[in-house]
């Protein structure tokens, strides 16, 4: 190796930093998830609560600073696959509005973060980039939650009847002798509302009507907000 | 580095070229700089956005029951631009409308409070250790002060202009002085008398 002729070299040995270096920045990149590409930005309050968001059997409705509904879902993982949950929520709304859709445009629907058109217009979003997604949003203002025409309800009901079944087929395997891990044991599905701090109250209120629904009955349920500094 | 061999020029016996003996070693200071750029870069990133939640529990009825001790009642109307309207006791026609703001409220809430917050305080004398947050005793034990029927019960009410924000604030600020969620309410429309009070507070 070096040689070291009269005084001592003034270089020394990094090879175990930068090592560890990378075993850091190794590690970082693996275990980080990037938020995903949400289609709205949404700037939630502040508050002083310390509780942690449910990691699963979430359902999160989204509003924005102008009053447009989303909503968001993820698919669990069970025993290394992932339960399609809104694949077969669309399913169920779908059947329920009378809209077909293209088994791509369903696969696609299975990926999408968050989600918020009406039904009439599902199909054109869904094939749409994202620029495109962008102008249907802002055109036709999230999901419908109005006495009248009220999606918001139809999408919460779905997910409550699609959510009830995969629980009970849970079940079922862990009676036949199928073994999950804990965290992918599935619980009461859970339900936040992620409003912008701009949003109206009123629109916020009429949100959380929707959830009070006698036929919902979700009276007990989470507001997302960023955590104050101290 | 430097050294370049001499080939000369004829070609003759003597002059073998030689493969030059190339240094193993490469600088790896570039690779080591991106190394720690990347390693800056995800511990500050992933850390940073931090989310957390309030829970809330609302009646599963839509009335709300009617406080027990009317005079320890606050009723607090959410308005635009952040600002906040509150009353005490039974809305009555001599009620009036006093302008505040959410750093004067809390000491407000607080005062009506202070039977609890007070008991409070001697409970978290006597159990220095309690942990509210997983201590389920303590949990249990807290709740069960701060349901004291003479502690303060807050109405918050909102006109169409207030923002999602101003309620998240006042929930808040009730976490802050100590009221459990049984002991607030959201309601949801104005009575008549309020609007025009709330008129007259704004324009005043």
């Amino acid at each position: 190796m070096a040689e070291i002729q009269g005084g001592k070299s003034p270089s020394l040995d990094m090879t175990p930093m930068v090592d560890l270096a990378f075993l850091l920045v190794t590690f970082f990149m693996l275990t980080a998830q990037f938020k995903p590409q949400e289609v709205v930005m949404v700037d939630t309050p502040k508050s002083v609560t310390t509780t942690e968001i449910p990691d699963h059997d979430l359902f999160i409705v989204t509003i924005d600073s102008v009053g447009h509904v989303f909503f968001s879902m993820e698919n669990p993982k069970q025993a290394g696959q992932l339960i399609d949950l809104r694949g077969q929520m669309l399913e169920f709304f779908a059947g329920k509005h009378q809209i077909a859709l293209s088994n791509q445009q369903k696969a696609k629907f299975s990926k999408e973060g968050m989600f918020g058109v009406p039904a009439q217009e599902m199909g054109a979003y869904l094939d749409g980039s994202g620029e495109q997604k962008k102008t249907l949003i802002d055109k036709y203002g999230g999901i419908p939650y109005d006495s009248t025409h009220n999606e918001l309800f139809d999408w919460i009901q779905a997910i409550q009847t699609v959510h009830y079944k995969a629980k009970e087929d849970q079940k079922e395997n862990i009676a036949a002798g199928i073994s999950y891990k804990p965290k992918e044991i599935m619980g009461k599905l859970k339900y936040a509302l992620k409003a912008d701090g701009n949003a109206n109250y009123k629109k916020v209120q009429e949100v959380i009507n929707v959830f009070q629904d006698p036929q919902l009955h979700i009276n007990s349920f989470s507001l997302i907000t960023d955590m104050e500094k101290f | 580095m430097g050294e370049v061999a001499d080939t000369g020029g004829g070609g003759g016996k003597k002059s073998k070229v030689r493969a030059k003996k190339q240094s193993t070693r490469i600088d790896m200071t570039p690779m080591v700089d991106l190394a720690f750029l990347l390693l800056t870069f995800f511990i500050l990133t992933t850390t940073l956005a931090e989310q957390k939640t309030l829970d809330i529990i609302l009646p599963s009825n839509e009335k709300v029951e009617d406080p027990p001790k009317i005079n320890n009642a606050v009723t607090v109307i959410l308005s635009n631009q952040d600002r906040l309207f509150y009353y005490e006791g039974e809305l009555k026609t001599e009620t009036k409308l006093i302008e505040s703001n959410y750093k004067e409220i809390e000491q407000i809430i607080a005062g009506k409070n202070k039977s609890v917050v007070h008991k409070l305080n001697e409970y978290i004398k006597a159990h220095p250790k309690a942990d509210f947050v997983n201590d389920s005793i303590a949990k249990a034990d807290k709740k069960k002060i701060q349901s004291d029927k003479n502690g303060v019960f807050v109405i918050i009410k909102y006109d169409s202009l207030a923002k999602y924000r101003n309620t998240i604030d006042i929930i808040d600020e009730m976490d802050i002085c100590g009221v459990p969620s049984g002991r607030y309410a959201i309601v949801k429309d104005l009575e008549k008398a309020e609007k025009v009070m709330l008129f007259n507070a704004k324009n005043r």
